[in-house]
């Protein structure tokens, strides 16, 4: 058998076993769109809870004090024993708290995210594409 | 074997009549196999992770790279397997040379693009020297997957 | 293979920087207590002309990276101190400092600082509330400390005396149930709950928890 026929025959044999392995594997990744983390949301997402929605910036201090989403609450890793009792105050149960950071690639929301699910806030999100998600919906 | 072979090359001459050599090359043979078998392995108990890291190359849209993260670790696995028991070895080298300068090229070109680096906070990237040394094994793979080619010979 | 195309794959790699470090990734357990983690990377000027790092970049504001001088002659050797800060950070931290020369501002390096911050103890939730009006019942945090972990949970107090905490302890010094009960719920206010432990014996660590009327 010439080299290239046997090449052939792996080929349809990884073929089979790849089918097989799509068809079946547990850990399988989704064909259409890369997989989502069911904790993130798209700005879109959050329109339809305005009025129940606490925003939560994961950025520092000091980008939080240039410019902010209205009515955002400052939640770092950095402050968060001085901080989180402020966010209580802002917070109650049955919200949406969304959490955001700079950008897509920032993890920060990500990760305040689930500290606060695993804090008690059951509800808690964060935003994809984050604060420059935002800057982008409010220009022309 | 059927009667269209081509006659065997002067390494694979050379190496019939010297023991050693054949040893060598069995057990070149089976290094190359084991490294497949355990890629394979390590990609097919989680694609959806391959997947992600295929993804970091930015070289493929999202479906094409859903279906690479399980065929390629699938073909990878019946290379390593045809070579370890030394069944349909000249094709299952034909697709080492093919994989080994796919994967070189996808990490030159990843090396070449630099990186994209987002407000200061960038996640998971590929880094540079990351991406040196297996480029410098697959380049070593290719020259020992060439001797393995020459030196073919009657099974 | 054919050794033109060997020879031509060998070729396109790029001149990469002479900056030869001695680890380009470390992994850091940190301590309760501790504020930060620090990770130093050594690195010699291998080459034969000098090199200018020109900018070093951290993928976290909690992270910084300091270098005493830019400019580093053949033969030369520095060394890059990245301090990141553990707030209250818990777990498996990943940070990453890029490393740009002004010779190959194309080819920057990447330097990961890996930190195991580990987590004593598991509170949840971490606050209970109530309702102006709402009945004043008992609410009930739970304190588990983490498997293994050589810690012991002593004693649990309120800052306020119009909020009490009663504490059952499920397996004393390990897992504490705090049942949370206000005096009444006519008007807003907030205790925070200091949670007292033993670890580490020379710096031993409060947790808090808070309850709140609103």
């Amino acid at each position: 058998m010439t080299a290239l026929r046997q090449a052939g025959l792996i080929l349809l044999i990884a073929v089979g076993l790849a089918g097989v392995t799509a068809a079946v594997h547990p850990k399988r990744p989704p064909f259409f769109a890369p997989p989502r983390d069911p904790n993130e949301v798209t700005l879109a997402q959050t329109k339809p809870w305005a009025g129940n929605i606490l925003w939560v910036d994961a950025r520092s201090e000091s980008e939080f004090a240039t410019e902010h989403i209205p009515d955002a609450v400052c939640l770092n890793f950095e402050n968060w024993n001085e901080q989180f009792p402020k966010f209580l105050d802002r917070y109650n149960p049955g919200q949406r708290v969304v959490v955001y950071c700079s950008a897509t690639s920032c993890q920060l929301s990500r990760e305040i995210a689930a500290k606060l699910k695993g804090s008690g806030v059951d509800d808690a999100y964060f935003l994809e594409g984050g604060w420059e998600a935002w800057k982008q919906q409010s220009r022309p | 074997m059927e009667a269209a072979e081509p006659p065997m090359s002067t390494v694979a001459q050379s190496i019939a009549g010297r023991p050693i050599l054949r040893v060598a090359r069995l057990l070149l043979r089976v290094a190359i196999a084991a490294l497949f078998l355990f890629a394979a392995i390590t990609k097919l108990v989680d694609p959806n992770s391959f997947a992600e890291q295929i993804a970091n190359y930015q070289l493929t849209p999202w479906p094409a790279t859903a279906v690479l993260s399980v065929f390629l670790p699938a073909l990878e696995l019946c290379v390593g397997i045809s070579l370890l028991l030394g069944r349909w070895e000249s094709g299952a080298l034909v697709w080492v040379a093919i994989l080994l300068t796919i994967f070189s090229g996808a990490l030159l070109s990843a090396i070449v693009r630099g990186l994209s680096i987002d407000c200061g906070c960038f996640g998971r990237s590929i880094e540079n020297t990351g991406t040196l040394w297996p480029l410098i094994r697959n380049l070593v793979l290719l020259v020992v997957t060439g001797f393995l080619w020459f030196s073919r010979g009657k099974k | 293979m054919r050794l033109s195309l060997l020879l031509s794959l060998f070729l396109a790699i790029p001149a990469f920087a002479q900056l030869k470090w001695d680890t380009m990734e470390q992994s850091l357990k940190s301590k309760p207590g501790d504020r930060e983690v620090v990770a130093t990377y050594r690195f010699t000027n291998t080459g034969t002309t000098p090199i200018t790092i020109d900018n070093v970049h951290t993928s976290c504001g909690c992270t910084t990276a300091a270098l005493s001088k830019n400019e580093y002659a053949p033969g030369e050797s520095g060394q890059i101190v990245a301090r990141m800060d553990i707030g209250s950070r818990t777990g498996h931290q990943e940070k990453s400092i890029l490393v740009t020369t002004k010779q190959n501002p194309k080819t920057p390096t990447i330097l990961r600082l890996i930190a195991d911050i580990p987590e004593p103890l598991v509170m949840k939730p971490t606050f209970v509330m109530w309702g102006v009006g709402e009945s004043p019942k008992s609410k009930t945090i739970d304190i588990k400390v983490t498997d293994g972990f050589p810690i012991k949970l002593l004693k649990v107090d309120s800052d306020n005396p119009d909020i009490k905490v009663d504490v059952s302890e499920v397996h004393p010094g390990v897992e504490l149930e705090v049942h949370v009960t206000p005096k009444d719920t006519s008007r807003p206010q907030m205790a925070t709950l200091l949670i007292r432990t033993d670890y580490p014996s020379d710096n031993p660590q409060t947790y808090y928890a808070f309850a709140k009327v609103k």
